[in-house]
Formats: structure tokens, C-alpha cells, sequence
């Protein structure tokens, strides 16, 4: 493994109010305040950790979910190697809203960007309006790494950030002198991994959380 | 030893028990024998050895000094779909099918070491198994000196023999002995009854007797010496080479660089990519003419007579040897410009250069004179005017005319407008450049062609001071840049589309803030003024669509509010503002903020930089503040409340709603919007009522501008061949697209070659360029490789058709077929021998050659072919003896060569029964 530390810039988006300020604390500080204020814009929030013995530094960037800011966001999407798409399980709207923000996320990023979908507020069970299932169902057609989470009561944050920075690691080689990411410089039929897939590889593969 | 008699035992003792050397080497050679599984499998099909893959099992054993590989060689045959009867002994069968009689690959021209980029991979069949046909068998190999000394040939090929029979191995073993190159082996091969002993001889020039199938057919039989019923089944090859392809000589024009490119087509030459080879790239074509299995007693061969007349011959099957080593021109010119990346002078450091020239011609402010305007009708002082000779840089005809291609709006004929520069839909494969034909497209195809075959750094100096002056003047002039998409920096472009789209957006705003007309509405003026056919870009309704419908009168309303409310759009449905009756409005805000992604960068390394979370918000807050104070002055009695309903209706909680009142207005604001202090609230607080288009801008465009023309002036050279290598990179992928249309459906690979290379200009455009150790430039060279892989294809296709196909432009699946296997240089079948129509042709060519030679006219009656170069005759027997029942089958191969001859045999003998009756 390399010893140098790795650089990694997440983004978590997502409609207002379900809870992407939330999820970030949770992870970064381990706490929650119901009453955060709405973002305004962008804001990030950093964090060091080790995988695998890899150590890492995150930078995670928080997002306003407003659509008044939707011009003003994607300005920060560049150069992200993860992206965490965040609805509210007891809000069917955050839900549908996805697909546009994926479509955002196509428009402003490096076409292979691993991303996760993340249900939250499963806390919130008696208020649940998206089934599981079909988060999953989504998620897979979309490639992308599935988990349910609440913020509230700390189920689940730490493994989603943690099984995206693992899978980012997979599909991403990183420079060993500085430990910055190249996101993209695996060249077909020029390295070792000529079965790389197109379009940003093979994100079917897990899902983690419960 | 052991059989050494002792008669002292106390004189002489032996342990029987130690193995010696030689022992131990047979066991062990055993033991790898053992190992060996041996699977019956289907008859070969027709030249199955050379398309399937081979696997190779490698042991390390010691003999003597040698070092020696055990190398096993294995055909994977596919398993067939329909049963088909099982050999009864594979190795014979092998040995007596003609199918793999001639190798589909070209084995002696692949076995040379080519170091040129673009040859093929040499073959992984094994020369034993093109010889002799097998599919299984072991090889013993001298790691490093080869095998020259005759007894310890007899040595190892004795061991071998016992190894074999001890280990009962199940398939031929050879010996491979003398120089490596030569390719000579010795086998056995044991199968019970019958014992195979193959053998091969290799010398320079063929024995008197050996070059006809007369003196071959009694050295067999002599070598024999068993009488079989059936006769002798022979199969002859006869091989000719044509390397003087005369008017089918394939070649591509390149433009000399020494030619006068001051003549008319200049703009052609200049505006398009070049592409082609330096020579051409089919340099040889083989004609095999064959009986693939006739009988001794049918036909005669010697020196004085033969029956193989090459026309008579049953099939001809053609093939065609490359050249690899021209040079193609398209990659060519990419590898060069390549080199302008490193360059590090600033375009100062030319500016001195121009200027002094210019001092030349006319005493006046060089740097004036050089950024002045060539635009016609600019009273501007020509400071290049004819003063410049072709090998210095552009003089002031070359320059129009490539502001002409470029920038097509400022010249009359309008002859190069740009076409609908509509973008493709959503393609993950998108290379980050720019629209095809577009603006960065042409100017990235003019200065590769400048830098590479013109004026080299000062002509791209000269050209960009030119551009980016000639971009001055349009952002004073507020004229539109053509050719550059519309609408906001395409953050999917590159950065150099983003800068031009950001100038036509600052002149657009400019025009509204003045007052003016925006550039769609002003083209679609022109149109109806005259007839003027100017390039269509009807998809500018981002810009003009805005005020004129949406805005309710601002007038009608303003006397129902005491406040004068200003700035509406529409109402917000049915809402009514909290404690009146008023409506809620949407207000007029202030456009989006367009960014280029250095900025983007740029910003979010500053928010990076303030380390309080607080601070940060205060900072996100401009354009929130800027909305909060549209809609006050839209909603003057508009409170928070209102205002969130707009602007994030999920901090509004609604209470149950009243059927009678369904205006929204019963609620209150979200416990996180109600934090005491939070920063909108305090936005809002310090919002006064202030229209969008009273505010302080957030976009100013002036500045913007400056911003833009600043970076074009500022590059260095190495910087402006960074920023144009991917738009070059993607507009050579779409010459090779253009240039391969008709040829690519019989290129082997074509849709993988290009998707790589698709796929490897993506990722590398959207690379950050990395000047360390010329990282970014190396990875772009690697790139080459592919284009110059695909270039040299689509030229070795043209020049296969220019010689086998010189009028015919359609193709049906046969000529694919056929053209596919050519391009593979496989031994390529012609269907009815030497009346086939491509037969014909190659005749023909020949003739043609030898007639040109000899210099005489080519006649149609005589038509002869050259001799051969090579001639194969392969000899087999198998089946009954006349008086020893079932023999083994008998092979004797013979090669024959101007400078080379070669016999392969494989003799079987009875080992059970040697003496006859």
C-alpha cells in the first residue's frame, strides 16, 4: 500500500432538508443537531481517516439543495472523485428529485465519479415512504453504491462514508508521489488494467450498509 | 553399468543404489513426461494450428552443461459442436492431414525482430507444428549456447528415447539442435508398434536432386525402404513475389513543405489535417499457386519437365506483406506539435522579434503596428504588408486568409461559415474539447499546421498575438465570436472554448445592460433586412426570451401598492403574502454568475482557505442577499416567511390546510430556519428593497472581458499548445473517422482501435495538464501510437484496393471477406484459382511488372508468371505395406528457396516386427 496520504474530494447532494448537512456532521464530528441551519451555497468539512491501512484525507463538500443555488453549486462539483446523493426515506419528492440531480452530476463532473445513494432519516420508520427495495432497485441501475442511513440516531453514516472512499479507491489509481487523485488516467490497453470498463466502471458490485 | 559383470566382489564393488548423472537426468525427464495429459481430440480443421491459441508449459532441467527448457507446446482446439469419430492415433493423423499444410500466417516474414511500432506480434505457433502439423508435443530447448556437438546430440537424444519409454509420454519430443534461428529439431515419438523418428535438414542451397518431385519421390522411398499399396499422395506449393506494383503504387499527397504555399488552395492545405504514409505500405504480394494433394503416378516434375504449370494449379490464395516503417503524417504532426507543449517563451519575447522585423519595413511603433487590426475597412496600419518572406512567419496574405477560415463572419464571401454548432447528445466518451468544426477546432488545426510545416514558434506567436488582438477588437466592437457554442462556459469543453464562451457572454450582457439587442435578435434583424446568408444560431433563446412576456407591467401594478413594487415576474400560483391579501411575486433576480472552470478552482480554493464554517456562509451569501433584496422590492410588504415559501418551501411548514384560505399562508417556518441568528435571518435583516437591475452587479462583464483577453495575451507558447492539444487530438480522431468511411468495415479491429483511442482522448482531456517530467506529454505520445496504429491501417487498406480492386468502390461480403484477410496478411484464398477476378489482376500485375522490366508491351495471350521463390512439396504415405500389414504413415517435407532448403521428415518403423519373411 502506499504510505503517502490520499486526497479525495467527496460531494453530497441532494433536495432540501433531507439531512445532507446532517449525514456530514455525524461522519466528521459525530454529532447531530436537528436544528442545523439550511446551508447556504456550499460548505465542506474535512476528515482523516485510514482504510486498509491507506490514510486518507477527505475533503467533503456540503451542498445547499435550494434550487435557487443550482446555478451556483456545480461551480464546486469539479475535480470530485465520489459523490454522495442523499434523499429523505419519508419523502417520496427527494426521491424522484434524484434523477436530476444525477443528471447534474453527469453534466459537471469526470464521467467516471463513483457515486453512492444514500436513503436517510430511517430513524423516521413510521413516517417511511420509499420502500427499501426500490432505493436499491435505483441504485443499481444507476451504478451506484446503495445505502440506508440516519444521522439522528448514527446507523449506518460511518460505513457509507467509509464504502465510498473504498470503492473510489478501487476504481481510481492514485499518484504515489503526492497522493493526489488521478481520477482518470487509466488508458485502455495502456496499463495493466485494460479490463476496465468504459464509463466508469463496475459500481454494481456492492452494497453495503443493512 | 549394471550389467557390468563383477567377479571380485572385494576388488570391486558398485552401488546400485546411487544414480549417476545421466540417470537422474532421464528420470527426471520422465517425470515431466508423466505429468503430461494427454487428451484425444477432434480432427484438425483447416489452418486451425495458426488461429488458436497455444499454451506452453516451461520446466527447467540440467544435462551436462546445458541448461535445458522442457518446453511443451499445446494447441487449444475448440471442441466441436457436432460429434465427429476420434482418431485412432492422433500424432499419425495429424501427420497425414493436409489441413494444416500451409500456415495462414506469414512465418517468414513474422520470425524478423521488428523494432518498427506498428509490425505485429510474431506468431505463437511453433515452426514444429507448422513442419510436420501437430498439435501436441515437447520441445527440449538449450536455454543459452545452442546444441552444435554431434554426440551430445546422440547423447540427449538417447536419454530422450528412454525417458520416453519409460514414461510411456503420449506425445512426439524434439530436440531442437544447432542455431536457434535455423530451426532444426529431432523427435521421437513412440506409439507402440510404430516408432516415429522425425529429422530435419537445413542448408543453404538444395542438392541437385532434391529440387524436383522426381529426385524427392526416390529419396522417400528410398529412405523407406518398405513397399506401401497406396501411392505416394503429394502437395505442392509454388510461392511468387511481386514488389513492382507500378501505377498501383499506393501513395498520398502531403503537401511539400518546400512548395509555394502562397497558391490559391493555401487555405485548404492549412485548414485541414494532413494524413497518409511516406511510401507505400503494401511493399510485397505473395501469390501461392497449389495442388493441395495429388498422386505420384498423375503428375511429373523434374528438371527437364513439369506438370505444375501455376495456372492449371487447383487454388491460388494470395497474400500481402507490409511495410511498417513509413511514416504517417497525421501522427506525424501530432507528435510534434507535441513539442510546443514544452515550449516555455512567453509570446513578449516574440513580440520583440516581430517588431524588429517590422522596423524593417516602416519606422513606427512596432507594438502598435503588430497589435493593430487587419480587420477590412479598421483604418490600421499593415505593419506585415508583403514585407515577409514565406520562410519567416505569415506574412499578410496568409494571414487573411486564415482569419477568413477562422473567423468567417469578417469576411465578405462569408466562404467557411460556421455550420449549426448544435452539441451531441450525452456521450460518456465525450472528449472535453469542443464542438466539431468549431472555432478552438480550426484554430487548433491552423496553428498544428503554422507550428509543424510552416513558421514553427514565431509563426504561433505571431498568429496568436494576432488572434487574441483580433478578440480585442470584437469585445469592443461588441461583435459575437462565431463558432463558439452558446450559453454558458461548458464546463464539458475545454478551457479555451470557456474563455471564448465568456467573452460572447459578456458582450451579451454588455448589450442588455445598454440597452441593445441581443446577438440572436440581431442576426434575425439582419436576416430580414437582407439576404445575407449568415451561419444560423437560432439556439440563442437563452437570451431573448427573458424580460419582454414574463415581466408583469411593472406600471399596471405599481399604483395598487403604496410601496412601488418593482422587479415582478409572475405570481407564485396562488400564494398570498402572510397577514394580507396581497400576492406573492416571484421577483426578477439577477442572472447566474457565469464561471470558467479556472475560476471555479479558484473560488473553491479560497472557501477552502476560510477556516471559520460562519465566515464561509457569509460568503456563499451574496447571491442569497441579492435574491432576498429582488424580492423585497417585489413583495414590499414580503415578510421572511414569504420569502422562504419562495425560495425553500420545506422550511415552510404548512398547517392543516383551510379549504378557505388555500393560499398557503397558515404556518410557520422550520425549527432550523427559526435558530436565532442564523445567517438567513440576518441576510434578511440587512436586505434592503432593491430591484435586481439596481443592484450591485455580481457579474461584471467588463471586467470579465478584460479577464478573458488578458489570459489569451498572457500564454506562453507552451501553454497555447496545451490548451489546443485536445481540441487537435479530437479533430484528428474525426479525419481518421472521415478518412476510414470506406475501408474500415473490412480493417481488423477497426470499432476497438477506435474506441480506445476515443476513450483515450476522454480521459487524457480531461486530465489536468502536468508539466513534470513531461508527464501529460507522454501520455498524449501514447495516444499516437494509436493514431498512427489506425492511420498506417486505413493506408494498408487504400493500397490493397488500389491493386486489387482499382475501380470498384462497393464492396459485397466476399471482396470483405477477402479484403479482412488480406489485412491480416493471412494466406487469403482466391475462389476458382487463376480465373478468379482478383486472379486476373494479380496476373495481370505480374505481367505488367515483367513486361515494364523487359521493356516490352504486356501481351494478352502469353501470360506467364516469374519463377517462384519458393516451392513446398510435401510427401506422405500411410496404410497398408505390400507385405508387413498396417505401416505407419511416412512424411517427407521439402522447402526449397532461393537461399534456403529444408527438409522436414517423419519416418515410421515397426519396432515389433523388423525382419521380413
Amino acid at each position: 500500500m502506499l504510505t503517502s496520504t490520499i486526497k479525495l474530494k467527496i460531494l453530497v447532494i441532494g433536495e432540501s432538508g433531507v439531512g445532507k448537512s446532517s449525514l456530514m456532521l455525524r461522519f466528521t464530528d459525530d454529532k447531530f443537531d436537528p436544528n442545523e441551519q439550511p446551508t447556504i451555497g456550499v460548505d465542506f468539512k474535512v476528515k482523516n481517516l485510514e482504510i486498509d491501512g491507506q490514510r486518507i484525507y477527505l475533503q467533503i463538500w456540503d451542498t445547499a439543495g435550494q434550487e435557487r443555488f443550482r446555478t451556483l453549486i456545480p461551480s464546486y462539483y469539479r475535480d470530485a472523485t465520489g459523490a454522495i446523493l442523499v434523499y429523505d426515506v419519508s419523502k417520496m419528492n427527494s426521491f424522484q428529485k434524484l434523477e436530476t440531480w444525477l443528471e447534474e452530476l453527469e453534466i459537471n463532473t469526470n464521467r467516471n465519479i463513483t457515486k453512492m445513494i444514500v436513503g436517510n432519516k430511517i430513524d423516521l420508520q413510521n413516517m417511511r415512504k420509499v420502500d427499501r427495495e426500490l432505493g436499491k432497485k435505483f441504485a443499481k441501475q444507476q451504478r451506484a453504491l446503495f445505502v440506508e442511513t440516519s444521522a439522528a440516531n448514527n446507523i449506518n453514516v460511518q460505513t457509507a462514508f467509509e464504502e465510498l472512499v473504498k470503492k473510489i479507491l478501487e476504481d481510481n489509481i492514485f499518484d504515489d508521489q503526492n497522493g493526489v487523485a488521478k481520477s482518470d488516467i487509466r488508458l485502455t490497453g495502456m496499463s495493466d488494467s485494460q479490463n476496465q470498463q468504459p464509463a466508469g466502471g463496475s459500481c454494481t458490485g456492492g452494497y453495503c450498509g443493512r | 553399468m549394471a550389467n557390468e559383470e563383477v567377479f571380485d566382489d572385494d576388488f570391486y564393488q558398485e552401488d546400485f543404489s546411487t544414480a549417476s548423472e545421466f540417470e537422474a537426468f532421464i528420470s527426471r525427464l520422465g517425470d515431466i513426461f508423466e505429468t503430461y495429459e494427454v487428451v484425444d481430440e477432434e480432427a484438425l480443421s483447416s489452418n486451425e494450428l495458426s488461429l488458436c491459441e497455444w499454451t506452453e508449459e516451461t520446466e527447467d532441467i540440467m544435462f551436462n552443461d546445458f541448461n535445458l527448457s522442457v518446453i511443451r507446446y499445446k494447441a487449444k482446439i475448440k471442441p466441436r459442436e457436432t460429434e465427429s469419430s476420434k482418431a485412432i492415433n492422433q500424432v499419425f493423423q495429424d501427420l497425414t492431414s493436409q489441413e494444416n499444410d500451409y500456415s495462414l500466417l506469414d512465418m517468414n516474414y513474422l520470425k524478423h525482430d521488428y523494432e518498427v511500432l506498428n509490425a505485429p506480434k510474431s506468431p505463437n505457433i511453433h515452426p514444429v507444428a507448422v513442419f510436420y502439423g501437430l498439435r501436441d508435443f515437447v520441445v527440449l530447448k538449450s536455454k543459452r549456447k545452442p546444441l552444435m556437438d554431434i554426440s551430445q546430440m546422440k547423447l540427449l537424444q538417447s536419454s530422450l528415447s528412454l525417458a520416453i519409454n519409460e514414461s510411456k509420454c503420449k506425445i512426439p519430443a524434439f530436440i531442437q539442435v544447432l542455431y536457434h534461428e535455423q530451426d532444426v529439431f529431432l523427435g521421437i515419438y513412440d506409439a507402440g508398434e510404430q516408432r516415429l523418428s522425425f529429422d530435419i535438414a537445413h542448408l543453404k542451397t538444395a542438392p541437385p536432386s532434391c529440387k524436383y518431385l522426381s529426385g524427392l519421390l526416390d529419396m522417400f522411398k528410398g529412405k523407406i525402404g518398405v513397399n506401401y499399396i497406396n501411392p505416394v499422395m503429394v502437395s505442392v506449393c509454388l510461392t511468387y513475389s511481386l514488389k513492382n506494383f507500378l501505377s498501383a503504387t499506393y501513395s498520398s499527397d502531403k503537401k511539400n513543405e518546400n512548395d509555394d504555399w502562397d497558391v490559391v488552395d493555401f487555405i485548404n492545405v492549412i485548414s485541414s489535417l494532413p494524413f497518409g504514409v511516406s511510401a507505400d505500405p503494401v511493399n510485397e504480394l505473395i501469390l501461392y499457386t497449389k495442388w493441395p494433394q495429388v498422386s505420384e503416378n498423375v503428375v511429373f516434375d523434374s528438371q527437364t519437365y513439369s506438370d505444375f504449370n501455376p495456372i492449371n494449379a487447383q487454388k491460388w490464395s494470395i497474400r500481402t506483406r507490409f511495410d511498417y516503417s513509413p511514416v504517417c503524417y497525421l501522427a506525424d504532426m501530432l507528435h510534434e506539435y507535441l513539442t510546443l507543449t514544452e515550449s516555455p517563451e512567453a509570446l513578449s519575447e516574440y513580440y520583440n522579434f516581430l517588431s524588429s522585423k517590422a522596423r524593417i519595413s516602416e519606422a513606427q511603433n512596432p507594438f502598435s503596428a503588430l497589435t493593430d487590426s487587419r480587420i477590412p475597412g479598421f483604418s490600421g496600419m499593415s505593419l506585415l504588408d508583403g514585407s515577409y518572406t514565406i520562410d519567416g512567419p505569415l506574412n499578410e496574405h496568409q494571414l487573411g486568409k486564415m482569419f477568413q477560415y477562422l473567423l468567417p463572419d469578417e469576411d465578405d464571401e462569408k466562404k467557411f461559415a460556421y455550420g449549426d454548432l448544435k452539441d451531441e447528445p450525452f456521450n460518456p466518451q465525450k472528449i472535453k474539447s469542443a464542438i466539431p468544426d468549431s472555432l478552438v477546432h480550426r484554430l487548433s488545426i491552423l496553428l498544428a499546421n503554422i507550428y509543424t510545416s510552416y513558421s514553427g514558434r514565431r509563426g504561433v506567436a505571431q498568429f496568436w498575438a494576432e488572434f487574441s488582438q483580433k478578440m480585442r477588437e470584437r469585445v469592443d466592437k461588441c461583435m459575437r465570436i462565431p463558432g463558439v457554442a452558446n450559453g454558458f462556459p461548458d464546463m464539458r469543453s475545454c478551457l479555451l472554448h470557456q474563455k471564448l464562451q465568456m467573452l460572447n457572454i459578456c458582450m451579451e450582457r454588455r448589450n442588455i445592460r445598454e440597452g441593445k439587442l441581443p446577438f440572436a435578435m440581431q442576426l434575425l434583424a439582419q436576416q430580414h433586412e437582407g439576404p445575407s446568408s449568415l451561419g444560423k444560431t437560432d439556439s440563442d433563446d437563452e437570451f431573448f426570451d427573458c424580460d419582454d412576456d414574463r415581466v408583469v407591467d411593472e406600471e399596471e401594478h405599481a399604483h395598487q401598492s403604496p410601496w412601488n413594487p418593482v422587479g415582478r415576474i409572475s405570481k407564485l400560483g396562488k400564494m398570498l403574502l402572510i397577514d394580507s391579501d396581497e400576492p406573492l411575486y416571484i421577483p426578477v433576480t439577477q442572472d447566474p454568475v457565469p464561471k470558467t472552470e479556472d475560476e471555479l478552482e479558484d473560488d473553491a480554493e479560497m472557501l477552502l482557505n476560510v477556516t471559520d464554517s460562519g465566515l464561509r456562509a457569509q460568503l456563499m451569501s451574496a447571491s442569497l442577499l441579492s435574491d432576498m433584496e429582488s424580492f423585497k422590492a417585489a413583495n414590499p410588504i414580503g415578510k421572511l416567511e414569504d420569502f422562504i415559501r419562495w425560495y425553500s418551501p420545506r422550511d415552510w411548514i404548512e398547517e392543516d390546510t383551510d379549504e378557505r384560505d388555500p393560499f398557503g399562508r397558515k404556518g410557520h417556518l422550520s425549527d432550523r430556519m427559526m435558530i436565532p441568528g442564523n445567517t438567513w435571518q440576518t441576510v434578511w435583516q440587512t436586505a434592503k428593497p432593491v430591484p435586481a437591475r439596481r443592484q450591485k452587479r455580481l457579474f461584471d462583464d467588463t471586467k470579465e472581458a478584460e479577464k478573458v483577453l488578458h489570459f489569451l495575451e498572457s500564454q506562453t507558447l507552451g501553454s497555447i499548445g496545451q490548451l489546443t492539444v485536445a481540441p487537435l487530438f479530437h479533430t484528428s480522431l474525426i479525419k481518421i473517422q472521415k478518412e476510414s468511411e470506406n475501408v474500415k468495415d473490412f480493417i481488423p479491429n477497426y470499432k476497438e482501435m477506435e474506441d480506445k483511442l476515443k476513450q483515450n482522448c476522454c480521459t487524457l482531456s480531461r486530465e489536468k495538464w502536468n508539466t513534470s517530467k513531461g508527464m501529460s506529454k507522454k501520455k498524449w505520445e501514447m495516444v499516437i501510437n494509436d493514431t498512427s496504429e489506425m492511420e498506417l491501417s486505413i493506408n494498408q487498406a487504400r493500397s490493397i484496393l488500389k491493386k486489387l480492386y482499382p475501380d470498384k468502390t462497393d464492396f459485397n461480403d466476399d471482396d470483405k471477406k477477402l479484403l479482412n484477410s488480406l489485412m491480416k496478411c493471412y494466406d487469403t484464398e482466391l475462389g476458382e484459382g487463376a480465373k478468379n477476378d482478383i486472379g486476373v489482376r494479380v496476373m495481370y500485375m505480374f505481367n505488367l511488372a515483367r513486361a515494364t522490366q523487359n521493356e516490352q508491351r504486356v501481351e494478352d495471350h502469353s501470360w506467364t508468371l516469374p519463377d517462384p521463390i519458393e516451392k513446398q512439396f510435401t510427401l506422405r504415405l500411410s496404410g497398408n505395406t505390400v507385405n508387413q500389414g498396417m505401416g505407419g504413415p511416412q512424411f517427407l517435407r521439402a522447402i526449397l528457396s532461393s537461399n534456403e532448403f529444408r527438409l522436414c521428415g517423419a519416418f515410421s518403423q515397426n519396432t515389433t516386427f523388423t525382419y521380413s519373411t
